[in-house]
């Protein structure tokens, strides 16, 4: 086992012990629950002690902000992977010119700080207010995808961004493509599906598709033990009785978006010096 | 890779380091899981405030039937398993009456084995949950019992399974092989297109490329006997052993270069690919894991 498989099994790890937290993150947690139950009195302290109360909530503000500011780095190194992947699909597709080169990844840094921020402000605000739903939290893989097209479009030829739009696209369809099918293969082993019934859920799945779901990706990580959290609606009204309590048992979880172990090639070719190592987690 | 003494140590039921890793996860979600359920848990509540170890036995069940609440459900979803598989079995076979009781019973007498072999461990485990060191030891024992559960007790070495070769007829056999194979094919092109979509984070594989290696995959090597956590490794051992002159002429110089460590990976994963059972072992060696219940392997063999 290579210590990046490692790695990613760790990264993997977290997320699964994280998960049955982070399934209930739109409910307020027990300590969340007395914050809320306490609001009336934070916002209308008592007539004595505004300062104090004030104060509390001044103070509390700042160690997000200070934990905050931590996370940033961490988020940095963490999805520096999604970065590179798409560097590296740039590289392979656009037929960059070395005068484009440094331009896209000088450029590109920017957009893996942007979603890095996101997800610590999205982190900060469910410590401020403990009430964001998870439906809300970012999208790293979006975020650097989005921002790394506007780069390309003031960088690349109108004959380039042509050709890497429609390799994004085919992409895209591929990723989704593999996500789906390694699902129903999966189900299809637990539950014994028939073949109209792999149909059927992948016809359901594909039409009700939502882009985080291309995490779905990372299952095999987990071998046969974990299933994504997919809506009922795809899954169960395709099955039999005892398929569906097979269903209803099986762990699911909410999978973290981690860009998997891939290192950028130190070889000069971006015409930079490579990304340094980020910041390491305290 | 691990050591080869690491590697063998690590069976079927995956690498050492990976059941380290289990407990401290099993322990924290079920945890969580039972803080979820109730806050006011009288035993977590107690254990907490005499800061004494202290583990409920509604998580024993938990770690052996995993994704239950309790035994009942868990042995529910077992029972729900067998209608499934029942369930096909008559549905593809035709089986007779008398075929569907026989299976059935060897089903039951499968589930019986390993509900005493779990109330054994459970003993053992109420008389030590207040124990940590002894905890740990008696955790050598559960976990073997959900390694089994999550595998599925209907094996190639179970009664179900011997039952099912001894009972069916020819005919019936090959036409059951025929939905096996499907599923396993189904199952080894998901795998292929996820490896490939991995691989593809680090080569940038363009989406020709893509489709003409995956098509090559799937036309010129055999799906794995079984599946589980070492698919994407079965994929790059599958993809290394087709010629160079198939391969490297699909991509690039440097494409080519950064395919070689893993093609490397998956040759060097061949001692694990065999302990899990995706592989045939050198004759003579018994095939101890999960696969296919039907003992017809020989035109399937993924052997190296």
């Amino acid at each position: 086992m290579t210590p990046t498989h490692r790695h990613r099994i760790l990264v993997a790890a977290l997320a699964i012990t994280l998960a049955p937290i982070r399934s209930h993150a739109d409910e307020p947690k027990p300590a969340a629950k007395k914050a809320v139950d306490a609001k009336p009195d934070k916002a209308e302290p008592k007539a004595d002690k505004p300062a104090e109360a004030k104060k509390e909530v001044d103070a509390r503000d700042a160690q997000i902000d200070a934990q905050l500011q931590q996370w940033i780095p961490q988020f940095t190194q963490q999805y520096r992977p999604i970065l590179t992947t798409e560097l590296n699909f740039i590289r392979q597709v656009c037929d960059l010119t070395p005068e484009q080169r440094p331009k896209i990844k000088t450029a590109s840094e920017a957009t893996l700080k942007e979603a890095a921020t996101k997800m610590a402000e999205f982190q900060g605000g469910m410590m401020r207010d403990g009430s964001r739903a998870q439906n809300q939290q970012p999208n790293p893989q979006q975020t650097i995808r989005e921002s790394i097209t506007k780069v390309l479009q003031d960088t690349l030829t109108p004959g380039q961004m042509a050709k890497y739009k429609t390799e994004v696209a085919q992409r895209t369809a591929l990723r989704k493509r593999a996500a789906i099918q390694g699902v129903v293969a999966r189900l299809d082993g637990t539950l014994c599906l028939s073949a109209q019934q792999r149909d059927k859920i992948t016809e359901s799945i594909t039409a009700g598709w939502q882009d985080k779901w291309e995490q779905w990706l990372m299952l095999s990580i987990y071998g046969d033990q974990y299933f994504p959290v997919v809506p009922d609606q795809h899954i169960a009204t395709h099955l039999d009785a005892d398929q569906k309590s097979v269903w209803s048992g099986l762990q699911k979880i909410e999978f973290g978006y981690y860009g998997g172990g891939i290192v950028e090639a130190d070889d000069g070719w971006w015409g930079v010096e490579p990304a340094k190592a980020d910041a390491p987690m305290k | 890779m691990l050591p080869r003494n690491q590697s063998e140590d690590s069976t079927q039921r995956g690498p050492r380091w990976l059941h380290l890793l289990a407990l401290p996860i099993l322990l924290l979600a079920s945890f969580a899981f039972a803080a979820d359920e109730d806050d006011d848990d009288p035993p977590a509540a107690a254990a907490q405030v005499n800061n004494r170890f202290f583990i409920p036995e509604e998580h024993f069940d938990q770690w052996i039937f995993q994704g239950s609440n309790n035994a009942a459900a868990g042995k529910a979803r077992i029972e729900s398993s067998v209608k499934i598989k029942l369930a096909e079995l008559r549905r593809v076979c035709n089986l007779t009456e008398a075929q569907s009781k026989k299976l059935s019973l060897a089903a039951r007498g499968d589930m019986q084995q390993f509900f005493e072999e779990v109330e054994v461990v459970r003993k053992k485990f109420l008389k030590v949950r207040n124990d940590q060191n002894a905890f740990n030891q008696i955790w050598q024992e559960i976990n073997p019992l959900q390694q089994k559960q999550q595998r599925g007790l209907f094996g190639d070495s179970s009664f179900f399974a011997k039952t099912v070769r001894n009972t069916l007829t020819r005919e019936q056999q090959e036409k059951y092989q025929v939905v096996l194979d499907d599923r396993r094919r189904f199952r080894y092109q998901a795998a292929a297109e996820v490896a490939l979509h991995n691989l593809s984070n680090t080569l940038g594989l363009r989406h020709e490329q893509h489709e003409t290696i995956f098509k090559l995959l799937i036309e010129e090597t055999q799906p794995p006997l079984t599946f589980g956590q070492y698919d994407q490794y079965y994929v790059y051992y599958s993809l290394a052993k087709l010629p160079d002159t198939k391969l490297k002429p699909l991509m690039d110089e440097r494409q080519w270069k950064l395919l070689q460590p893993h093609l490397q990976q998956g040759r060097a994963m061949v001692a694990n690919l065999m302990q899990q059972g995706m592989i045939e072992p050198p004759k003579g060696r018994i095939l101890k894991s999960v696969r296919t219940i039907l003992p017809d392997v020989e035109n399937h063999s993924a052997a190296p």
